[in-house]
């Protein structure tokens, strides 16, 4: 910068007394020199030096303009303003004059700025979702910082800092692993379950042989369980005419299914390969466990149902064991758990009278024989007078076994002494009484179409010394006018809610 | 009742010692056969405890055997085991000329002869024999569910079967493209 002679005429001594003329851009207007300039900048602004000495580029610029005038300088500083157009409004060449306000602002900022860098950058996004209440504050102070690190904008400190005490609240919650409810054995045992095996042959894989008895898995168990049930696999269609529910029939469907093993000589053995087995799984095979013991108590001798003190001692680890494991699951249910826990551990002891009487008995003991000749070698004549000699339940039950089987059941007639088929609106009930005696009844509550479907095999099937038929609803009778089959009955009785001619219809057709 | 031989079919047959036949026979004398099974046991049986089985009446009708023709050869059953044998003649011997009891307790207490007994017993054309054995294959499975009978009697699942069907199939495929390929070597 330089004085001319002409200035110096015009303004005269006032010139020096006043405040000299600067250009409003110029911070350095005011220093006559660059000596002074330079010590003035060392002075009043250390954080351009820094600014300097941080930003390559400032450097270069700073080197061009050297000593260089202030139009130079101002030059530069339109360069900077390129360089970095968002520091605009807190360009430290511009803003020399605050520089008190910088500097009392700059340690207020950069501290956070630094921890937030080194812990992470993504408290940003993560701040966006937590719904903080500083949220809105830091918007508003994003601007500012932008002008001190322009590059950081994505990871705004401002966002970050003053939730630090939400997040150290929030984070624990949100970090901690979730419950582990299946275990890595526990899958890997899972996958090899085939469900489309019948039920029993799948629990083999949970029964070992130790020593001169088998044990079985209490946790390949509950897998083997929960994986049926997760398929849908327990086969409904046998137990589908007595029970109706869901509950309830997978509580059967266990009860059914430990039939054949109450009769062979397996021991519990509560701690499973698997490690800790998921509680839904595991309340499966307690289930499972609990129908084996009714079954084997109902089925045993009276003698040893009595005899159950001299086992206690010999089951008392496998009882203390069975405990911790019922306290560490269910202790938060623990009123109902003490009560189940109480009856289990009964139960535990009398199925170990059993065992030992039993074992007494059977001790080189196969879980069921395997015939070389099975029901597949018969031929179908013989099959024929083995289904004709053969209750109903059980032809149901065969008949759900398999394709052939279900055509050779089909084939077969069966006779009742009386049958009776009572349906309303809300309900549906059938009684069929064999020439044995035996006697099933079968209520559906609302599912018609199930009710019908049984109803009509039942009349396909049977030869009825006695009917009795009484319709007094709408699906019911219409579902029953649609049906065309045959009845094979000596004695019709048909009572339901219809016109006479309709009546009359279907009594010719009964005939 | 019987006398069993323990021996080939050329072994002389023992004559029968007990004292109910000898008694319900004492002015005709009553004529012997002699059958054996797949391990060839001889054993001797009374015409009137073979009366049973329609097939081996058939035959002696038929046949017109004598006693001596009998001893000579022995009917006989390679398909059926020596000891479902056994047990077949032994129930035609307590049931000779009796009237069918309608519940039998003599039939095998061990289920997996149960089925090879049934296949003897239809064979042999025992029409009460095999009613009794049907029962009792019935009651294998009384109250049983159908995982269980499956189980129990190794009844293969649809899906198995299907794939039974597929791996036949293509073993079938496999064994026609050999043998045509076989064929087509030896023209070469």
């Amino acid at each position: 910068m330089s004085y001319h002679d002409d200035d110096l005429d015009e303004t005269g001594p006032y010139f020096f007394e006043e405040t000299p003329r600067q250009s409003p851009l110029n911070p350095y207007g005011a220093v006559p020199t660059q000596a002074k300039l330079q010590e003035e900048i060392s002075k009043r602004n250390p954080s351009i030096r820094r600014f300097v000495n941080n930003s390559s580029n400032y450097q270069e610029d700073l080197g061009e303009t050297g000593s260089s005038i202030y139009e130079e300088i101002v030059q530069t500083s339109d360069n900077m303003n390129e360089f970095h157009p968002r520091q605009r409004p807190v360009n430290p060449y511009r803003t020399a004059v605050t520089q008190d306000e910088i500097q009392e602002e700059i340690p207020k900022q950069r501290p956070p700025t630094r921890r937030f860098v080194n812990n992470s950058s993504k408290y940003h996004e993560d701040l966006v979702g937590t719904g903080s209440i500083f949220y809105d504050e830091i918007l508003q102070t994003t601007d500012n910082m932008n002008g001190f690190h322009p590059r950081q904008k994505p990871v705004n400190p401002y966002k970050a800092v003053p939730t630090q005490a939400k997040l150290q609240d929030e984070t624990p919650k949100q970090s901690t692993p979730t419950r582990r409810l299946v275990n890595q054995k526990e899958l890997e045992f899972k996958s090899r379950i085939d469900t489309r095996k019948p039920l029993l042959s799948n629990i083999r894989a949970a029964i070992s042989k130790v020593g001169n008895h088998f044990e079985i898995d209490t946790g390949k168990l509950a897998v083997v369980l929960k994986k049926y049930e997760e398929n849908n696999n327990f086969d409904r269609h046998g137990y589908d005419v007595s029970f109706r529910y869901e509950n309830e029939m997978i509580f059967f469907l266990l009860q059914a299914a430990v039939c054949s093993l109450a009769r062979s000589v397996i021991l519990v053995s509560p701690i499973s390969d698997l490690g800790t087995v998921a509680p839904s799984s595991y309340q499966l095979a307690l289930n499972f466990m609990i129908n084996l013991q009714c079954r084997r108590t109902c089925e045993a001798p009276e003698k040893s149902k009595q005899d159950t003190t001299g086992t206690f001692s010999h089951n008392k680890d496998i009882t203390k064991t069975l405990s911790k494991l019922f306290c560490t699951r269910f202790s938060p249910f623990s009123a109902f758990f003490a009560n189940f826990l109480q009856f289990f551990t009964v139960s535990l002891f009398r199925m170990s009278s059993d065992i030992e009487n039993l074992a007494k008995q059977t001790e080189n003991l196969s879980i069921e024989p395997i015939y070389n000749t099975n029901w597949c070698d018969m031929p179908a004549e013989i099959k024929v007078e083995c289904i004709g000699k053969m209750e109903l339940i059980e032809r149901l039950s065969l008949r759900s076994t398999a394709k052939d089987e279900r055509s050779l059941v089909d084939s077969q007639t069966i006779k009742f002494r009386k049958g009776e088929f009572r349906g309303n609106a809300y309900c549906f009930d059938a009684s069929l009484y064999s020439e044995n005696g035996y006697e099933l009844s079968k209520n559906l509550t609302d599912s018609s179409n199930e009710a019908f479907e049984f109803v009509r095999y039942i009349w396909k099937v049977g030869v009825f010394e006695n009917l009795k038929i009484s319709f007094y609803g709408t699906a019911y009778t219409r579902k029953m006018k649609k049906y065309t089959g045959e009845i094979k009955a000596k004695n019709v009785e048909l009572h339901y809610e219809y016109n006479t001619t309709q009546q009359q219809q279907m009594t010719k057709k009964q005939k | 009742m019987s006398s069993t031989e323990q021996g080939t079919s050329s072994a002389a047959p023992a004559e029968p010692t007990t004292a109910p036949e000898s008694a319900a026979a004492p002015e005709v004398p009553e004529s012997f056969y002699y059958v054996h099974g797949k391990d060839k046991v001889v054993h001797k049986v009374s015409a009137g405890a073979l009366q049973h089985s329609a097939l081996i009446h058939g035959m002696i009708s038929n046949l017109g055997y004598t006693e001596e023709q009998a001893k000579a050869n022995p009917f006989p059953f390679e398909n059926i085991d020596g000891d479902i044998l056994q047990m077949v003649v032994d129930w035609c011997n307590q049931h000779k000329g009796k009237p069918t009891p309608p519940e039998d307790t003599n039939l095998p207490k061990q289920k997996e002869k149960l089925f090879d007994l049934v296949l003897a017993v239809n064979y042999l054309e025992i029409k009460e024999l095999l009613t009794y054995c049907c029962k009792q294959v019935a009651m294998m499975v009384k109250g049983k569910s159908p995982e269980e009978i499956r189980e129990i009697w190794m009844i293969p699942t649809d899906a198995e079967d299907e794939a039974a069907e597929k791996e036949a199939k293509k073993r079938a495929g496999k064994e026609a493209a050999g043998e045509t390929a076989a064929a087509a070597g030896d023209a070469k």
